[in-house]
């Protein structure tokens, strides 16, 4: 082989050598960055999740479409995500504890609706304190709530009613067996809204506090025409006492 | 070709497929990693979160780059007061404005007195704050509850447009008046809130519930007073206490 040929072939060499190891080199250091902190002026972003180190999810700022469904224990279950923007979070099982979601659109016909919410949920079940504001054209309520809920799984309620739509057709069994779901356990309501302090759908100030059962039994309000009233109210919503009584 | 040079030969060539097949896997995972990456920290000044078109949905930021009000995807330099100097959470709705909030602010001043602030919004649908939870506080005297208003059914944007036209002069009395002309005007109507509920502390002290009327006037007070006497109050329009509960004995 001649001279030329062959130191041709160890420049090469030597380049080939270098250019592996700066490349390998580099990416490694690229990878390694991702995994220490970093730090960003600004950033855009879809979505963050926020995880523990193994990976399980504490919490999910998301925009729109890439919002997240509920999870229970790591798993999806009851609809799909996409209609939560804001931020989901998550306890230390994985499962959905609470969320701040904000909502607002207006169709083509011109009508809008909007929502917002702040939630804190009771222990593997649905939100028991929350603050909303709810708008469909201008009705609207807004308000804090905070509710009793039956100490059901509500993993096990999910997956309860959707075998009922599975199982029956649309009509008298489907809802009869869908009433028998949602009656109350061991006599606790699914649901019972204990306190409410807001401005309802009718524009009255409003507080009610409510029985285990959910019946409103105290109620203090200032209505639409201004009028002030503190009502008392039996289990059937009869008023039985009013101030300020009248002279 | 002799022995020596075949060797070379593939020395380089195994070289070069190495390399190559490195390079391709590397970036393959480089470009994986634009989709989805992890960090296990970061230090950032804000982040945008964004709809894939690009449109804001959300912003987490410092102080100094808290976002200006956005309507209509025009930008509003008019945040002042508690919104001044704060970081935190900003929210925005499908159609690009600003509907909401959860920022915090706390700042010690040049007298040795401080002003802090924690605030939670929710922002009527093309209006301003419908729903507050909130402390503010100055040099100690603080207010901290839940706050409901009725806010006009009209949008704020032609107030905010408005309200522009003298946002550029010094504060001062001249900013002051222009601006009581404009919320005496019937503009000032899209700017107006009315109080509805505020349940909380006071400033005076007092533990309190109060409901009012439409018009914004409190027409049932529920108070513990910084005595600690315990009232029921209902006014009328003016303000008058017209009954009060427990009557005297």
């Amino acid at each position: 082989m001649d001279n030329d040929i062959r130191r041709e072939l160890r420049v090469l060499k030597g380049y080939a050598i270098v250019v592996t190891a700066l490349l390998g080199t580099i990416s490694l250091a690229a990878f390694r960055q991702a995994s220490q902190k970093q730090k960003f002026t600004e950033i855009d972003v879809e979505r963050i999740n926020v995880v523990e180190k193994d990976g399980k999810l504490r919490m999910v700022i998301s925009n729109r479409d890439r919002s997240i469904g509920p999870i229970y224990k790591g798993k999806p279950f009851g609809y799909a995500g996409g209609t939560r923007p804001g931020i989901i979070f998550f306890n230390d099982e994985g499962t959905e504890n609470g969320g701040l979601t904000f909502d607002g659109k207006r169709e083509a016909d011109g009508t809008f609706h909007s929502q917002s919410g702040f939630s804190f949920d009771q222990f593997n079940q649905d939100q028991v304190l929350y603050l909303q504001y709810n708008d469909r054209n201008g009705r609207r309520n807004m308000g804090l709530t905070i509710a009793d809920r039956a100490d059901v799984d509500i993993y096990d309620l999910v997956m309860a009613r959707d075998s009922i739509l599975k199982a029956h057709p649309a009509g008298a069994a489907r809802d009869a067996a869908l009433q028998k779901w949602a009656a109350p356990r061991n006599g606790v309501p699914m649901a019972a809204p204990r306190v409410y302090v807001g401005r309802d759908v009718t524009k009255s100030a409003i507080v009610n506090l409510s029985d285990r059962n959910g019946n409103t039994r105290l109620r203090m309000m200032v209505d639409s025409l201004g009028t002030p009233s503190l009502e008392f109210l039996d289990a059937s919503g009869a008023v039985t006492s009013r101030l300020p009584a009248s002279r | 070709m002799d022995a020596t040079t075949k060797r070379e030969l593939r020395q380089v060539r195994a070289v070069l497929i190495t390399g190559g097949v490195v390079a391709a896997v590397l970036s393959l995972a480089a470009f994986g990693q634009s989709q989805k990456t992890r960090f296990s920290e970061i230090d950032v000044e804000r982040i945008n979160v964004v709809e894939k078109d690009g449109k804001l949905r959300l912003t987490i930021s410092n102080s100094a780059r808290l976002p200006d009000v956005i309507i209509g995807g025009k930008s509003y330099p008019l945040r002042g007061g508690t919104g001044a100097g704060s970081a935190g959470f900003v929210f925005f709705n499908d159609e690009g404005n600003e509907n909401g909030g959860l920022v915090f602010a706390g700042k010690e001043t040049a007298t040795g007195g401080h002003r802090a602030n924690g605030h939670m919004t929710f922002d009527q649908f093309d209006q301003d704050e419908a729903l507050a939870f909130s402390y503010s506080d100055v040099d100690g005297r603080m207010r901290a509850g839940l706050t409901i208003s009725d806010r006009a059914d009209i949008p704020i944007k032609i107030f905010a447009d408005s309200a522009m036209a003298f946002q550029a002069l010094p504060d001062g009395p001249e900013k002051t008046r222009r601006l009581q002309q404009l919320r005496d005007s019937p503009i000032g109507e899209a700017g107006r809130s009315r109080l509805r509920v505020f349940v909380g502390k006071t400033p005076d002290r007092a533990a309190a519930l109060t409901l009012g009327d439409p018009q914004g006037r409190t027409r049932v007070r529920l108070t513990v007073d910084s005595l600690g006497a315990p009232a029921l109050d209902f006014l009328d329009e003016a303000g008058r206490v017209v009954r009060r509960y427990p009557g005297n004995p």
